[in-house]
């Protein structure tokens, strides 16, 4: 299906945000501005910024299609997509702008001890980077690969190359500004194809419904959640991740030092919650509007019956079917471009990761020139680059919101638990919190590879050696346990240091006077 | 705790207050929305007929629907809540 609007527009699209990063790069000047684009971002821009790194393939596409398949299956993963910022602006948000520099892990440093602390941080945010990355570069293959006509290891690699270009000429400021334009071009995009299907329907949410039911096998189960019930210990664990997995997110975490202070910190994240929730609130109406509209049209359909180049695609086709042509253009061009940005902004987090946790903190003891720092990441980029399109062409038939998950339950069983605990418990040390992280660290990804998503759907195996999926019901108690348990057996001198140093972090999170060291 | 000297246990102190005031607003706003979505897991888990019902008699609109809804105009709602009361503080 080669459409020749919808590719024009979406070259144009392609080229005016590649356009921005231009701009930003000549603007881009030192690590802060590499980074944390100096802290000139304001609030509502940020905010902006934060919707967009969420709104990505993971929400539009991944959870249409779960909804195209499945019905409110779907939309669990929505609303629980929704609680995850809240909770991020409750806990964590001003505290983090107060304590940090570039990434989490200077928050962890102030004042526990810094070598093992970035060594373990930079692992942490690697794997977690990696399970994001990969649903984006899924998403991304597949649209590409429907739209040009192109075989999907090509798609993965133009995609590669693409993103590697946006974070190295642009950095953090392009990032922020492609995430900008385009959240407000999603949020846009995604409210006039609801729009339309809702006409198509007279405003009646109702008739949709009933619509979506008379065309899906399943009938009038789809209105209700289906898969909890199955596997209740599952449902949970699910629950939990989604819940709390954003406040793990390297790269989530990673905006709020590009804003000034803690105010702004703080009206970044409301304003985030309000997009991001308005949107996947719209994904209500677009799911079950694709259930509707295409599940019996052979337009979209394969000789199978199922949907051309892949569930993902759901929401690609509904733009088609409710706007034609230029609908589809337009919202493929976003759609793309969202998952670059956010590619672009996973892999730049990962390379800070690495540039500055262990090259310029770690090898260098913090003596490290700005300007070889900033080579590092970008040689660090080069390699993620490459690693996420292997990754991207070994998980190609995955649904993307659902890897969306698997990363979230990393997240909340590695970075989350030492971050909360680090803020707000005196009691842990570095000794607790190295050996905790990395106990479960190594215990969520070795359950993820022998649960249901590796060894079952990417191994092919029968049935998964350890059955919970995701993990995080038991990993992330275990976290927290390991985490206190190492600390208060800790009687080092190095712990006491840590302990002894709680006060004065509190006092510069809160913003507090500091006192002098 | 300690003996330390005066001057960071001043500061301490008085951040201190200021930190258990944040953490009296972030910690129940935290809690009130683990509990609604927990009762949607929950619900969804072990009752998912529950959540069948429509919400007006003879409608397709399940009370699945409705319940989504509310956790997520509530998750913008308490972020509201709770950078309202922040910046008044500060």
């Amino acid at each position: 299906m080669i459409n020749t609007t919808a590719i024009i527009l979406f070259i144009a699209f392609v080229i005016v945000t590649l356009g921005i990063t231009y701009w930003a790069s000549k603007r881009t000047k030192s690590t802060s501005d590499f980074y944390a684009a100096g802290g000139t971002i304001t609030g509502f821009q940020n905010g902006l910024a934060i919707s967009g790194d969420f709104i990505s393939a993971g929400a539009f596409l991944g959870l249409a299609g779960l909804v195209y398949a499945n019905g409110f299956d779907g939309l669990v993963f929505a609303v629980g997509y929704t609680t995850g910022l809240p909770i991020v602006v409750f806990l964590l948000a001003e505290r983090l702008r107060n304590l940090g520099r570039f990434t989490f892990t200077d928050v962890l440093c102030y004042r526990l001890s810094e070598t093992p602390i970035r060594i373990f941080s930079a692992c942490a945010s690697l794997v977690v980077v990696a399970f994001y990355l990969i649903a984006q570069m899924v998403g991304a293959g597949q649209l590409i690969k429907l739209l040009f006509g192109l075989d999907y290891i090509y798609a993965e690699i133009i995609v590669g190359v693409l993103m590697i270009c946006y974070v190295m000429f642009g950095g953090m400021v392009a990032t922020t500004w492609v995430q900008i334009v385009k959240a407000v071009l999603f949020l846009a995009g995604g409210s006039m194809i609801a729009f339309l299907v809702m006409k198509q329907f007279n405003f009646d949410f109702g008739a949709l419904l009933s619509k979506a039911v008379s065309v899906h096998p399943k009938g009038d189960a789809i209105l209700t959640p289906q898969f909890l019930a199955r596997d209740p210990l599952s449902a949970l664990s699910l629950g939990l991740a989604l819940m709390f997995g954003t406040a793990g997110l390297p790269h989530i975490l990673m905006r709020f030092f590009t804003v000034p202070d803690a105010k702004a910190a703080r009206v970044s994240v409301f304003w985030a919650t309000v997009w991001m929730n308005y949107f996947f609130a719209l994904v209500f109406i677009i799911g079950f509007g694709a259930l509707a509209l295409l599940a019996k049209d052979p337009t979209y359909l394969d000789a199978k019956g199922a949907l051309i180049g892949g569930g993902n695609m759901a929401a690609i086709h509904l733009a088609n079917a409710v706007g034609g042509s230029a609908m589809l253009g337009f919202i493929s061009a976003v759609a793309f471009s969202t998952i670059l940005a956010v590619v672009a902004g996973l892999t730049l987090a990962g390379a800070s990761a690495v540039s500055h946790d262990l090259y310029a903190s770690v090898f260098r003891k913090g003596a490290a020139d700005d300007r070889k720092e900033v080579q590092v990441s970008k040689i660090a980029t080069m390699c993620l680059g490459v690693v996420a399109v292997l990754l991207g062409i070994a998980f190609q038939t995955q649904n993307v919101a659902y890897m969306v998950s698997l990363a979230f339950a990393v997240a909340c069983s590695s970075t989350f638990p030492l971050l909360l605990l680090s803020i707000y418990w005196r009691g842990l040390t570095t000794r607790g919190a190295v050996i905790g992280g990395s106990v479960c660290l190594a215990s969520a990804l070795l359950l993820t590879i022998l649960g249901p998503p590796v060894w079952v759907k990417v191994l092919g195996n029968a049935t998964p050696i350890f059955p919970i999926d995701p993990p995080t019901i038991v990993t992330m108690p275990l976290a927290f346990f390991a985490c206190w348990l190492v600390s208060v057996m800790d009687r080092s001198k190095q712990a006491a240091s840590d302990r002894n140093g709680y006060d004065m972090q509190t006092a510069r999170a809160t913003g507090g006077a500091v006192p002098a060291e | 705790m300690s003996s330390s000297s005066h001057d960071p246990k001043n500061a301490g102190g008085r951040a201190a207050t200021a930190g258990i005031g944040a953490v009296n607003v972030g910690l129940p706003l935290t809690v009130l929305l683990m509990i609604v979505y927990g009762g949607f897991i929950l619900l969804g888990t072990f009752a998912p007929r529950l959540l069948a019902v429509p919400v007006f008699t003879g409608g397709t609109t399940t009370w699945a629907f409705a319940y989504g809804l509310f956790v997520i105009v509530l998750g913008v709602a308490l972020s509201g809540v709770y950078v309202l009361i922040a910046n008044r503080r500060s």
